[in-house]
């Protein structure tokens, strides 16, 4: 069964919306699209913040929202937790008791919102800042906490609008490494194409407040259905421990980096900078690698290569050089990308 | 060698922005040279002039008192409601902030006197009469301070930023313990500036109390009414009441002074 199930309609200032999808039990769904396409509108349906003018909106079993049955469940009775872009930490409240804020709101005791407070700061490494109040923050620990809170919440469904957006990258690797580990279902709107394809086990893609198109992110990046999309996802990511200038890809296979780097990492590298090749490249020493076409999708003039090798890449070349490397499904060829087009962050770790 | 500062103040301006400012300073400078400071403490003890103070201070807290519990339901409604009719009502609500007190004085009256349309009915009822008593000059008091509350209220929360509220709520408070979780605590700047104002208003209330509640001392005789009682029998105590409300007034505007005066 699903853990979210909308088919409904609502309106945005003067903007019709129309969304139909569901989500499973503990997966984890990365919405994009441009701005105002309708990310954050979806997500206040889901929390009740936009009631539905038309249709069903169900988590689990039951039915949340639903015009003509006049069913409204409002946000505070909902089993889901919407985290604002903006994070929306009570400024007049300290770490800690915005963290107690919704432990608070349940019947528990104070012993145990005690413990579950102490736990939540420990696993957010907030504890050292439990005293402090929000204007003294950081962006990074102002979005740290405002996660903790939601966590802390424990919602059956956690709404996540763009909890990254403006902080640092040390930050929101963190955060993305927690996110993707996370084992409650997740509905996270993201301006981050990594962390689009990091966190998301399926991709929703909105414009104009509809779903424009789903898939998994292999999916979505590979037969993008507008230009945006395809703009927006030209990556490949990778993760590798880094050691020298090696990266070791987890899976199999090493691509050498610009810089030195020892610890896990997270590699990113647009599509358009792989180049292919039919016999071995010679010339300056790059990063070569044997692979066999998988996948190809054109739109005219320009075609993404699905391509499998120790690792799985996709290479977005131009219709010409296809036809003159005469490349098809199975052919063998060669991968080629250099060092500087590499993008490595650290894997989550906080300094 | 001294350095010169650059004139910021164009002549004309200068010359009008003075007289404004004489305009208030002189008539406080007046009383103050006056006032009989050698006689200040021995009126300040008469005990007509005691119990006014106190009465004064009973009636302007008590009404501020009222305002809070009353005003920040009502801020809130003006502030979150969309509807055509509450733009009228907010109109009829801020009214008493421009009209005339006298005239406000007069409409408690016709409602609320003895013969007045609810006031009536009260007195049929519960023998209760609102004129000459305490209560009735609370009731004025609060008639014309409640809308500075109200609109101060009703300010803070425009300025508000919604998504604390919605955060809330979604993190399972129920719309009144958001309201007193979140709301009230962050708009408590403007609830304080709205509280002292509504007080200081109160505090100064003469016409709409003297036309409604009348004159009675020890229960209606505020420090105002006293005034304008002793202007006519002993200019001397009038000067000294006017300058004990010149000191209160002074007072609150200095605590307040992060909003009116200085500090930028």
């Amino acid at each position: 069964m699903s853990a979210l199930k909308l088919d409904g309609e609502s309106v945005l200032g003067s903007t019709p919306l129309e969304y139909s999808f569901q989500v499973e039990e503990g997966e984890h769904l990365v919405v994009i699209g441009q701005n105002g396409a309708g990310k954050s509108a979806l997500l206040r349906i889901l929390a009740g913040l936009l009631p539905l003018t038309k249709g069903t909106l169900s988590i689990g079993k039951q039915i949340v929202d639903s015009p003509v049955e006049n069913i409204f469940l409002p946000p505070h009775k909902r089993p889901t937790v919407l985290q604002l872009q903006t994070g929306a930490v009570f400024p007049h409240l300290n770490v800690a008791k915005n963290i107690a804020y919704p432990l608070r709101q349940m019947k528990t005791e104070s012993k145990k919102i005690r413990k579950a407070v102490e736990e939540t700061l420990e696993r957010f490494q907030l504890s050292e800042i439990r005293n402090r109040l929000p204007h003294t923050l950081s962006g990074g620990q102002l979005s740290r906490v405002a996660l903790a809170r939601s966590i802390a919440a424990n919602p059956r469904i956690l709404l996540l609008d763009e909890p990254t957006s403006s902080i640092d990258i040390e930050a929101s690797s963190w955060i993305d490494e927690f996110l993707k580990d996370l084992r409650t279902t997740l509905i996270l709107v993201s301006h981050d194409p990594v962390e689009a394809l990091v966190i998301g086990q399926r991709i929703l893609v909105v414009d104009n407040g509809r779903i424009i198109q789903k898939g998994t992110p292999a999916d979505v990046s590979t037969q993008p259905t507008n230009s945006w999309v395809a703009k927006f996802l030209n990556l490949n990511i990778l993760t590798a421990s880094a050691s020298g200038f090696e990266a070791k890809i987890d899976g199999g296979g090493s691509l050498r980096l610009a810089e030195k780097w020892n610890e896990r990492v997270n590699i990113s590298f647009p599509s358009s900078a792989i180049s292919l090749y039919t016999n071995t490249p010679d010339g300056s020493p790059r990063n070569v690698w044997e692979v066999t076409v998988k996948t190809l999708h054109s739109d005219g003039e320009i075609v993404r290569v699905g391509i499998e090798g120790p690792f799985k890449a996709t290479a977005i070349i131009t219709q010409e050089s296809l036809d003159h490397l005469d490349l098809r499904l199975g052919t063998k060829c060669w991968a080629a990308i250099k060092a500087n087009e590499i993008n490595v962050t650290p894997k989550g770790s906080l300094g | 060698m001294r350095t010169r500062k650059p004139t910021l103040i164009p002549p004309p301006i200068a010359i009008f922005g003075t007289f404004a400012m004489l305009l208030i300073l002189v008539p406080f400078i007046g009383l103050a040279q006056r006032t009989p400071w050698g006689s200040f403490l021995s009126i300040l003890g008469e005990s007509s002039v005691r119990s006014a103070i106190s009465l004064s201070l009973l009636v302007a807290s008590v009404s501020a008192f009222i305002c809070l519990i009353l005003g920040l339901p009502l801020g809130w409604i003006l502030a979150r409601s969309q509807s055509l009719w509450m733009r009228l009502l907010r109109a009829i609500v801020l009214l008493p902030m421009v009209l005339p007190p006298v005239a406000g004085g007069t409409a408690l009256l016709f409602a609320l006197g003895r013969r007045g349309f609810v006031g009536q009915k009260l007195d049929e009822w519960f023998g209760i009469t609102l004129p000459f008593t305490t209560t009735g000059a609370i009731i004025a008091a609060t008639f014309v301070s409640l809308p500075f509350f109200v609109l101060a209220i009703e300010t803070s929360i425009n300025d508000l930023n919604r998504d604390f509220e919605e955060s809330a709520m979604s993190l399972g408070s129920s719309p009144t313990r958001t309201f007193f979780s979140v709301t009230v605590p962050l708009i408590r700047t403007g609830l304080i500036a709205g509280l002292t104002l509504s007080w200081a208003r109160a505090l100064g209330e003469f016409g709409a109390t003297i036309t409604f509640a009348g004159d009675n001392p020890g229960r209606t005789r505020t420090l105002p009414l006293e005034l304008f009682v002793a202007l006519e029998s002993d200019p001397n105590r009038a000067v000294v009441i006017g300058m004990i409300m010149i000191i209160i007034s002074l007072g609150v505007l200095i605590t307040l002074r992060g909003r009116w005066i200085g500090q930028k």
